[in-house]
């Protein structure tokens, strides 16, 4: 029999219902703009009890998530990651070779054989012979200081490198602190939707990283680890990962340091993200560029090396023009720098001043297949290395951009599942916010039949 | 499929994002006139840009070369030019000698010069280089006495990759081999001073020989000229050829660009149109 208490009883549990509801809509509305936040949602479930207790049920909040799509879309982020700092890294490459403006060491290698053939019209012109150190100063100095900035990225990426296994310890450090705190909540039956959301969040800040496998277990709490299988995050406690020097200064190992301190190099096993772009900009495509320019310049200075100490300058001596044999330590011959007339215009066998073998010589070595086999000149094998640099940054920018892209309708998926739709919250609030209205009203009704019943007295 | 606000929003975002992109991108080919700025706007084709600039920059330098030796050429050929002129003089003298006894002390007076001169126009120079000392170009070929002191150096003019023209036009060739002119007007000068006119038409002779052996270098360094004319005329052709294709490879098409532009700027609004569209209502408005 329904007692008119048990209507308060109703009513009660009505009004409280409504009352979290609407505390749920004003925490997704709080949240709608908040990154990784998931919008939950109340189940309501009849109460069927005896006399006293009927209505509807405790309130059941949901956290709208679907776990597949969060997978795909870590996994995304990761080869975004590789594509984006891979990119970022080519294109300050880019910046180095820049050939625009007419500027670059294209130009300059021109002007310096050119300077050769000004040599050869007129072997015993001052000017030309300075015009011609200024201008094999100008290439040098170019070839050093693309060595010098290309060694300097180099060590920036380095730095990176170690900035980013930094961040990727303080973010499996924060994992394991939730793994922790979602532990205790679920223990104690409290809420711990939040702090999921902080930790799927953090879990792709950490892809974007690095590429990580994760899963959860039973006791909620997550297990990452990086693609080699070795754990970085297991129930409460983590791994660190750690840089330390490599076979070059610039080029640290990336290592795992299990609980007893042991190191694992890892460098190679990491396969994606971020960390895995700035690897490969560090350890292979600097590198490459560079050991092709150390062998361009290597190779002019032992070409004209070898033309020139065979010929003699106005004075009858015999020097080398360059010194050195990389891009890096080139130099034109000092004691040529001092005396313009030490420069070899002329061979051993012709008259001098007016001998002009050598420089006509030295002159045809640009239109000379000197290099790659005799399949290319100097002039062209620098093309070809522009040419690839400018591919690899568009492989890398299409790439990044086909990623973005992938990521984008991901996050638009996610977005579509757990993101807060103001309209729909409006609906819900409007809704709870009558049935909160209609239930007070039960109440009222209640009170006045109770004074309806009490007044019959 | 669900559509939240922040779907809204990102999506507009994203592609406002793009748009103004791709309006930089056109903005800086119509700024910088160019199509390729750079290497990854079009890889081989930087590749291509930069090997052809490298070959404009030898041809412009075979160009320079042909000026520096046609400088040259003028100057040798104003040189003989000159010589042939008191070689002329000096066969008058020859041919009239016979006929004024009493003249004889001056004109030998007068062929003196003409050697002096001889000499001295054998001893030019062009830039502080020597024409005919060979390669020995510090010191002045010829001394006073007609020795010479030069070398056997020719002078080559590189025209083009595999072509070279080339002046052999040292002292020795040019003034003593055949005949030597120095030796020549000495004796006549020697004859005439004797009085001897039977030396005097004995030199009449080695002098015309000496002056076809002149016309014969003159005519080869005329068709030196010739040559180099020939090549700089290929290479006009050849450069202005080499430009288009540069220009093609690497300026930017103006009114196509400048079309794209107008183009992208009003897909701009009209994503900035849809934006505010789509963004304005919320059933918030629509409420109370």
């Amino acid at each position: 029999m329904a007692t008119i208490q048990n209507i308060l009883g109703i009513g009660r549990t009505a009004l409280l219902a409504q009352q979290k509801a609407i505390d749920i809509t004003g925490r997704n509305i709080a949240n709608a703009d908040t990154e990784g936040y998931s919008r939950q949602r109340v189940t309501f479930s009849t109460l069927d009890g005896n006399y006293f207790t009927s209505g509807v049920a405790g309130v059941d909040i949901e956290r709208v998530y679907d776990r597949y799509l969060e997978n795909q879309l870590s996994s995304a982020i990761q080869t975004s990651g590789r594509w984006e700092s891979q990119q970022d890294g080519l294109e300050r490459i880019e910046i180095l070779f820049d050939e625009s403006s007419g500027t670059g060491l294209s130009a300059r290698l021109n002007a310096f054989w050119n300077g050769w053939m000004d040599l050869a019209n007129d072997p015993p012109g001052q000017v030309q012979r300075s015009q011609l150190l200024a201008r094999s100063q100008e290439m040098v100095s170019l070839f050093n200081a693309l060595a010098g900035n290309l060694r300097q990225l180099q060590n920036d990426t380095n730095a990176g490198i170690q900035d980013a296994v930094e961040s990727i310890n303080r973010i499996s450090g924060q994992l394991a602190d939730l793994n922790g705190q979602i532990r205790q909540a679920d223990l104690e039956g409290r809420d711990s939707n939040g702090m999921q959301d902080s930790r799927t969040q953090l879990l792709k800040d950490l892809s974007e990283l690095i590429d990580v496998t994760s899963y959860e277990k039973a006791d909620g709490t997550l297990s990452v680890s990086i693609a080699s299988g070795m754990s970085l995050v297991e129930n409460t406690g983590f791994t660190r990962l750690d840089t330390r020097p490599g076979m070059d200064p610039l080029q640290d190992d990336i290592v795992w340091v299990d609980s007893q301190g042991n190191t694992t190099v890892i460098t190679n096993q990491i396969i994606d993200g971020q960390l895995k772009g700035q690897i490969e900009v560090r350890d292979t495509v600097i590198p490459d560029i560079m050991g092709r320019l150390d062998i361009l310049a290597g190779d002019i200075i032992s070409e004209v090396n070898t033309l020139h100490v065979n010929g003699v300058g106005l004075d009858g001596t015999q020097n080398d023009f360059f010194t050195g044999s990389s891009a890096s330590d080139m130099a034109v011959n000092p004691v040529i720098l001092n005396d313009p007339g030490k420069v070899a215009a002329a061979d051993p066998a012709e008259g001098l001043p007016g001998g002009n073998n050598v420089a006509l010589a030295i002159a045809d070595l640009q239109a000379a297949l000197t290099m790659n086999g005799g399949e290319s000149t100097f002039g062209q094998y620098y093309s070809s290395l522009v040419g690839d640099i400018g591919s690899a940054l568009q492989t890398a920018s299409t790439n990044s951009l086909y990623q973005e892209d992938i990521t984008a309708n991901l996050a638009a998926y996610r977005e579509s599942v757990s993101g807060v739709s103001l309209d729909e919250e409006m609906v819900n609030l409007i809704k709870y916010q009558n049935a909160f209205s209609a239930a007070a009203q039960l109440i009222n009704v209640a009170d006045e039949m109770m004074e309806t019943v009490v007044n019959m007295i | 499929m669900r559509v939240t606000h922040q779907t809204g929003s990102e999506s507009v975002l994203s592609n406002l994002r793009r748009q103004r992109g791709q309006i930089l991108k056109t903005q800086e080919t119509i700024a910088s006139g160019k199509r390729v700025n750079r290497a990854s706007d079009d890889p081989r084709g930087m590749s291509r840009i930069l090997d052809t600039r490298q070959l404009l920059s030898s041809l412009n330098q075979y160009q320079r070369n042909i000026t520096q030796g046609e400088l040259r050429i003028d100057a040798l050929e104003t040189t003989l030019a000159t010589v042939d002129d008191f070689l002329a003089r000096a066969r008058n003298i020859v041919a009239h000698a016979g006929q004024d006894t009493d003249m004889q002390a001056v004109l030998a007076d007068e062929v003196a010069k003409i050697r002096e001169q001889v000499v001295q126009l054998a001893n030019n120079r062009l830039n502080d280089t020597y024409l005919f000392a060979g390669n020995n170009t510090a010191t002045a070929p010829f001394l006073g006495d007609g020795t010479y002191t030069g070398d056997s150096g020719s002078y080559h003019i590189r025209v083009g990759q595999t072509s070279e023209v080339v002046l052999q036009v040292d002292g020795n060739t040019v003034f003593k081999d055949t005949e030597d002119i120095f030796l020549i007007l000495e004796e006549l000068q020697i004859a005439l001073e004797s009085g001897d006119s039977v030396q005097v038409q004995s030199q009449a002779a080695p002098l015309a020989r000496f002056q076809e052996h002149l016309q014969n270098v003159r005519a080869e360094i005329g068709g030196s000229r010739d040559q180099m004319e020939t090549s700089a005329s290929y290479l006009d052709n050849f450069i202005h050829k080499m430009e288009t294709y540069l220009a093609d490879m690497e300026e930017a098409d103006l009114t196509e660009a400048v079309l794209a532009l107008q183009l992208q700027n009003t897909v701009y609004e009209a994503a900035l149109v849809a934006a505010g569209d789509l963004l304005q209502p919320s059933l918030l408005q629509f409420l109370r």
